[in-house]
């Protein structure tokens, strides 16, 4: 597709409060997406995100924007920022994400989100120790945040061990995310983990038993991972690839939670209202793999994680 | 017979299969009957359990001991999944193909 030349810096970012269908969100991230990276930075100047409509952002829109304001660098410059949203995304590391470190990190810093909603966006090393003390620390928050007796963190604790896990092994990423908000109201956790590395079509596509199983669209490896099939060339690994898929079983079958990921230029959803998987424009992509969950803050009855993993 | 405390060596809270397998392959000799303590080890993720049944493929001389509950229970799901054939989901899910970003205004409105 040929680039448009926009010589505007300033893009402006719509509001966005509901995510009315999990990964609903997207749809504007995909149009700040378009707008910055057809924006031209003339003589070194900015390009402006202009949050003047913005009084509040939802926790998945806010943790992507975040993402992509730290893949974009120093050309992005917030602008009209409400003095809320302003102390909001101080609190919680909009600008810059919280570096988790390996081994150190501050557990005071932790303390002042015992009696909030919300956590800092936390980006990690996924090929060193600081994506579990990532894990470690946002599971140990939750559990103070919505009761020791609560076993939601449990549950966070295998699908965030799953899914980080993936990053680690197949992502060639040099950052990972963790964002956890919680929406006491749903009784939701939302949880937002990010990679911005290969997509999963291109784990896929270079593993050679899979690569014929692929057809030109995005959707295929999205399918392949959904069904289990694991992205990585090595002789035992019939055995792996579990991860997306359990994730999506706990989540869909065993919680009655909602499940979202986007992966290169397809993404797929699965809530209430069932199954849809999506081919996006050519002009829009995510380089890299974003899953958004939604899981119930109060679990249901005789749930037991063990009949879902097996 | 050695004893490696996982706990001590490694973690009590083990996630992540290509750390565990390079932290395991450093504490181990293929000729050296060991055990494994896993005392103290609270979690242990599906795919650390996975990646500790193909421990035990490699190194037959190692035995394990001392699982907690919940690290017991992830093991032998994992163990009885190694026993029975691989089942992958069948996944017949219609594809939406959007062309443009009106369209993909559209489905996002809708859906």
């Amino acid at each position: 597709m040929a680039k448009h030349i926009n010589t505007a810096v300033s893009v402006l970012i719509p509001s966005a409060n509901i995510d009315t269908h999990i990964g609903s969100v997207f749809n504007h991230v995909f149009k700040v997406m378009f707008q910055t990276e057809q924006t031209e930075i003339v003589n070194g100047r900015f390009i402006e995100w202009d949050f003047k409509d913005c009084r509040f952002l939802h926790p998945f829109y806010l943790a992507a924007l975040s993402v992509l304001k730290t893949r974009y660098g120093e050309t992005i410059r917030c602008t009209n920022l409400q003095s809320a949203i302003r102390s909001y995304f101080e609190i919680v590391f909009f600008d810059t994400p919280l570096v988790i470190d390996a081994i150190n990190n501050k557990d005071s810093l932790w303390d002042k989100y015992e009696d909030k909603t919300y956590l800092p966006i936390c980006v990690f090393n996924p090929k060193d120790k600081s994506s579990i003390r990532a894990q470690e620390l946002i599971q140990e928050a939750v559990k103070r945040q919505i009761g020791h007796n609560n076993p939601v963190h449990r549950i966070l604790s295998f699908l965030l061990g799953e899914l980080i896990d993936n990053i680690t092994d197949h992502s060639h990423s040099e950052n990972g995310y963790l964002f956890c908000q919680r929406i006491p109201n749903e009784n939701m956790l939302y949880v937002f983990i990010c990679d911005t590395g290969h997509s999963i079509y291109a784990s896929y596509a270079a593993d050679d038993r899979y690569v014929k199983m692929l057809d030109m669209e995005e959707s295929s490896a999205l399918k392949l991972a959904l069904s289990g099939k694991l992205t990585k060339n090595r002789p035992e690994n019939e055995n792996r690839g579990y991860g997306i898929s359990k994730s999506r079983e706990i989540i869909i079958n065993g919680l009655g939670g909602e499940f979202f990921i986007l992966s290169g230029g397809a993404f797929f959803r699965h809530d209430i209202n069932g199954e849809t998987l999506v081919d996006l424009p050519e002009s829009i992509r995510w380089d890299g793999t974003v899953v958004l969950l939604k899981l119930p803050t109060i679990i249901p009855k005789g749930f037991n994680i063990y009949n879902h993993i097996g | 017979m050695n004893t490696i405390y996982i706990a001590t060596n490694i973690g009590k809270d083990i996630r992540t299969r290509s750390f565990f397998r390079r932290d395991i392959e450093n504490l181990l000799n293929h000729n050296e009957s060991v055990t494994l303590d896993f005392s103290e080890v609270i979690f242990i993720s599906r795919s650390v359990a996975d990646e500790l049944y193909n421990v035990l493929e490699d190194y037959p001389l190692v035995q394990l001991d001392n699982l907690e509950r919940d690290v017991k229970m992830m093991y032998s799901v994992v163990e009885r999944a190694r026993k029975q054939p691989r089942h992958y989901d069948d996944n017949n899910i219609e594809i939406i193909k959007l062309h443009t970003l009106k369209e993909m205004d559209e489905f996002f409105s809708s859906f």
